[in-house]
C-alpha cells in the first residue's frame, strides 16, 4: 500500500512539472503579445507633420513606464534616431534585440521586449517601437501561479491517497475476517470459516470449508476402519485365548505368547493410525481438567481393590491444542502404568507455561527400577508386556506432537515421576 | 451365584459360558441386547459379564438403561473397545470392572468374583462360617479345612448360603440365585440336592425352617 501512494505522489510531482513548464510558457507568451499590443498603440498615435516633424498622440499610462531602472521601458526610432522614449529609459537607449530570449541590460535587469516596425510613407522611413518588461514580472506571476497549483494538487492528492486508503480497508476487511478465522481453526477456537457477507468470497469460503471437512472425513475414516479391523480381531483372539487356558492343564505358552503378540501388533498399529488421522485435521483446545477427571475416575474403578489415593492439581484454564483422543490415550496410558505400580497413591499436576502444556504424574511405586520403562520404543512391535506398550504408545503420541516425555524419581514418595511436555502455540 | 454373560459372538459367548460354569456359577447367556436389558431389570442376577459390540443394542445403552432403571446388579464390561475414553465411557455409564478383549479366561474369573464379593461387601480371600470355608477368590469350599467335593448344584447352593452368614434365605430366593434361566426348578428337587449337601457337611448344619426357607447353623447342637 506503501509502494501505491509513493507512486501515486510521484506522479502529481511530474505532473505538477509540466504544468508549471506550460504556465512559465504561457505567461512569457501573454507578456510579449501586452508588449506588442503596447508598441501598437504607440504607433497608431504616432503621426508626422508635413514639416516631417513626429507627433506623438498618446503615451502608454502605466506608470512603471515612468519610473527608472523599472524594467518597463518604451522607445521609437526613426531610422537610427531615437524620436521618443518613456521616462523610465531617460537618455539610455533599449539595445535591439529581436530573440525570443529575454535580453540583459548593463544592470543587469533581464527584460523581454518586443519591437514593431512600420513604413511611414510622404517621405518615406522606418519607423521601429520597441517596448520592454522586466522578466521578473512574468517569472512573479509565474510563481504565484505556481504556488497556488502546488497547493490544489498537494489537497487534491491527499484526498486522494485517504480515499484511497480508505476504499482498500473496506475491501481487504473480509480477507482480513478470513484471515483471523484461519487463526481461530488453527488455534481450535473455531471449526470453519465464517461468511463475508460478499457473494465474491464466499464461495472460496465454502470450498474452504467443504475441503477442511473432507480432510476431517478422511481421517475419521480411516480411523473407523482401523478400528472396525482391530475390533474384528479381538474377539475371535479372545475365544483362542480363552480356548488355549481351558485345552489343558497346562496351557500352551507359544500360543499365548502369540496372542499377546498379535494384540501388540493390533494396538500398536491402531495407534498409528489414530495418530495419523489426528494430523490430517486441524487442532482443536481441549481443556485438560475434565480429561484428567475422568480418567482417574475410571482408574478408581478399575484398580479398586487398591484403594489408591488420588491427587489431582491443575491450575484454572489449562488446555491441550491438539486431538482430545490422543491426549486422552497419552494420559491414559501414563496414569494406568501409575496406578499398576503405585502402592498407595497417585497425583497429577498439571498447567500452561509458555511453551504449552506440562503435566507430571506421580506414583510411589518402585520408581526408575520400574518394569514399565522397559521395552523401548524399538522393539515395540516384538513387545508382550502391556506396561512397557502403554509407555511406548505415549511416547509415540508426544513425539507425534513434537513434546518431551521424561523419567525421573519421584523425591517426595520414592516412586516415579513422568513429566509430559506437549506444544501448545499457536504456529504463525 | 447366578450370572447373566451377554455375548454375541457365536463361539466366544458359549465359551465364556462353560469357563464360569466350571468355576461354580449359574449362567445365562443372551446375544442381543434388547433380550439383555430386559433379563437384567427382570433377574435377580449376582453380577453380569456385557459385552459393548452388540448386533442390536449398543452395550452402554443397555447399561445405562439398567442404571436409569435402579438395576444396582455389578456389571463387568467386556469389549474390543480398547481406548481408554471407552473405559472412561463404560465407568460414567455405570460400569463396575472393564476387561479388554482379548483376555486371559482366568482374569475373567477371577475379576467376576471380585466383582461380586465387592458387591455383597465381603472380604477377599476366605469367608468362614463355623467349620465351613469359602473362599471368594477361587470359589473353592473347604469343612473344617478339607476340601469337599460338591456337585456344581451343590456347591452353589452352599457358597450362597455361606455368603448370607447364617441369614433366612427363602427357597424362592435360592431358586432365583443358583438356577440358569430354562433350567427346571421344582422346589422338591431343591429340597434333593440339599439333603445331599447335608449328607456331606452334617445334618444340621443346614436348618429348614418350614413355610419359610433355609439357614445356615454356625454352631449346630450335635
Amino acid at each position: 500500500m506503501a509502494a501505491m501512494f509513493l507512486t501515486m505522489a510521484l506522479t502529481f510531482a511530474v505532473a505538477g512539472g509540466l504544468f508549471a513548464s506550460a504556465l512559465s510558457r504561457n505567461a512569457a507568451r501573454d507578456m510579449d503579445t501586452r508588449l506588442r499590443s503596447i508598441a501598437l498603440d504607440l504607433l497608431a498615435g504616432l503621426s508626422f507633420e508635413p514639416d516631417g516633424t513626429a507627433v506623438l498622440n498618446r503615451i502608454p499610462e502605466r506608470s512603471e513606464f515612468d519610473d527608472r531602472f523599472s524594467g518597463w521601458y518604451w522607445q521609437i526610432k526613426v531610422v537610427d534616431e531615437i524620436i521618443a522614449r518613456s521616462r523610465s529609459l531617460l537618455l539610455d537607449e533599449l539595445p535591439a534585440s529581436r530573440s525570443n530570449e529575454p535580453l540583459v541590460t548593463p544592470e543587469g535587469i533581464a527584460l523581454r521586449t518586443a519591437i514593431v516596425d512600420r513604413e511611414f510613407t510622404n517621405p518615406s522611413r522606418l519607423v521601429t517601437v520597441q517596448v520592454s518588461a522586466p522578466q521578473s514580472d512574468v517569472d512573479e506571476g509565474v510563481t504565484n501561479e505556481l504556488k497556488l497549483l502546488g497547493a490544489g494538487l498537494t489537497i487534491l492528492l491527499l484526498a486522494l491517497i485517504a480515499v484511497t486508503g480508505w476504499l482498500l480497508l473496506r475491501g481487504l476487511s473480509p480477507l482480513r475476517a478470513i484471515q483471523k478465522d484461519l487463526g481461530d481453526m488453527i488455534s481450535g477456537d473455531s471449526d470453519r470459516l465464517q461468511a463475508t457477507g460478499y457473494r465474491e468470497l464466499d464461495g472460496m469460503v465454502g470450498l474452504i470449508n467443504s475441503l477442511v471437512e473432507q480432510g476431517r472425513q478422511k481421517a475419521a475414516t480411516h480411523r473407523d476402519a482401523a478400528s472396525k479391523l482391530a475390533h474384528a480381531l479381538k474377539t475371535p483372539l479372545a475365544l483362542i485365548a480363552a480356548r488355549t487356558d481351558l485345552s489343558g492343564a497346562t496351557p500352551d505358552p507359544d500360543i499365548q505368547s502369540s496372542v499377546a503378540i498379535m494384540r501388540s501388533h493390533i494396538e500398536h498399529n491402531l495407534n498409528r493410525t489414530r495418530l495419523a488421522g489426528a494430523h490430517s485435521g486441524l487442532s482443536v483446545r481441549i481443556s485438560v481438567e475434565p480429561v484428567v477427571r475422568d480418567l482417574m475416575f475410571a482408574f478408581a474403578h478399575s484398580y479398586h481393590d487398591r484403594q489408591i489415593a488420588q491427587t489431582i492439581e491443575i491450575s484454572a484454564g489449562t488446555t491441550f491444542l491438539g486431538d482430545k483422543d490422543d491426549l486422552v490415550e497419552l494420559l491414559g496410558n501414563l496414569l494406568d502404568n501409575a496406578h499398576r505400580f503405585a502402592s498407595t497413591r497417585v497425583s497429577v499436576d498439571a498447567e500452561n507455561d509458555s511453551n504449552g502444556l506440562l503435566v507430571t504424574i506421580r506414583d510411589d511405586g518402585p520408581g526408575l527400577n520400574d518394569p514399565r520403562l522397559r521395552p523401548s520404543k524399538d522393539n515395540l512391535e516384538k513387545s508382550t508386556n502391556q506396561q512397557g506398550l502403554g509407555i511406548a504408545i505415549a511416547q509415540e503420541i508426544v513425539s507425534a506432537y513434537d513434546g518431551t516425555l521424561t523419567f525421573a524419581p519421584n523425591d517426595a514418595a520414592g516412586g516415579l515421576a513422568v513429566t509430559v511436555r506437549l506444544p501448545g502455540f499457536i504456529p504463525e | 451365584m447366578r450370572i447373566l454373560v451377554v455375548e454375541d459372538d457365536k463361539r466366544l459367548g458359549p465359551e465364556i459360558v462353560a469357563v464360569l460354569r466350571r468355576a461354580g456359577y449359574a449362567v445365562d447367556l443372551s446375544s442381543s441386547g434388547e433380550e439383555a436389558a430386559f433379563l437384567g431389570e427382570t433377574e435377580p442376577y449376582d453380577a453380569i459379564v456385557l459385552d459393548l459390540g452388540l448386533p442390536d443394542r449398543d452395550g452402554l445403552t443397555v447399561l445405562t438403561q439398567w442404571r436409569a432403571k435402579s438395576v444396582v446388579t455389578p456389571v463387568l464390561v467386556l469389549t474390543a473397545r480398547d481406548r481408554f475414553a471407552d473405559l472412561v465411557a463404560g465407568f460414567r455409564s455405570g460400569a463396575d470392572d472393564y476387561l479388554k478383549k482379548p483376555f486371559q479366561i482366568d482374569e475373567l474369573v477371577v475379576r467376576l468374583a471380585a466383582l461380586i464379593r465387592r458387591s455383597q461387601r465381603s472380604p477377599a480371600g476366605v469367608t468362614n462360617f463355623g467349620s465351613l470355608a469359602f473362599d471368594t477368590t477361587t470359589g473353592a469350599i473347604s469343612l473344617d479345612g478339607l476340601p469337599l467335593a460338591l456337585t456344581s448344584l451343590e456347591a452353589r447352593i452352599l457358597r450362597y448360603l455361606v455368603q448370607k452368614q447364617g441369614s433366612l434365605v427363602s427357597r424362592i430366593e435360592l431358586a432365583d440365585h443358583i438356577y440358569e434361566r430354562d433350567t427346571d426348578r421344582g422346589l422338591n428337587s431343591l429340597e434333593v440336592v440339599i439333603s445331599r449337601i447335608r449328607r456331606k457337611i452334617g445334618n444340621n448344619k443346614i436348618v429348614a425352617v418350614r413355610g419359610e426357607g433355609y439357614r445356615l447353623e454356625r454352631n449346630p447342637e450335635k
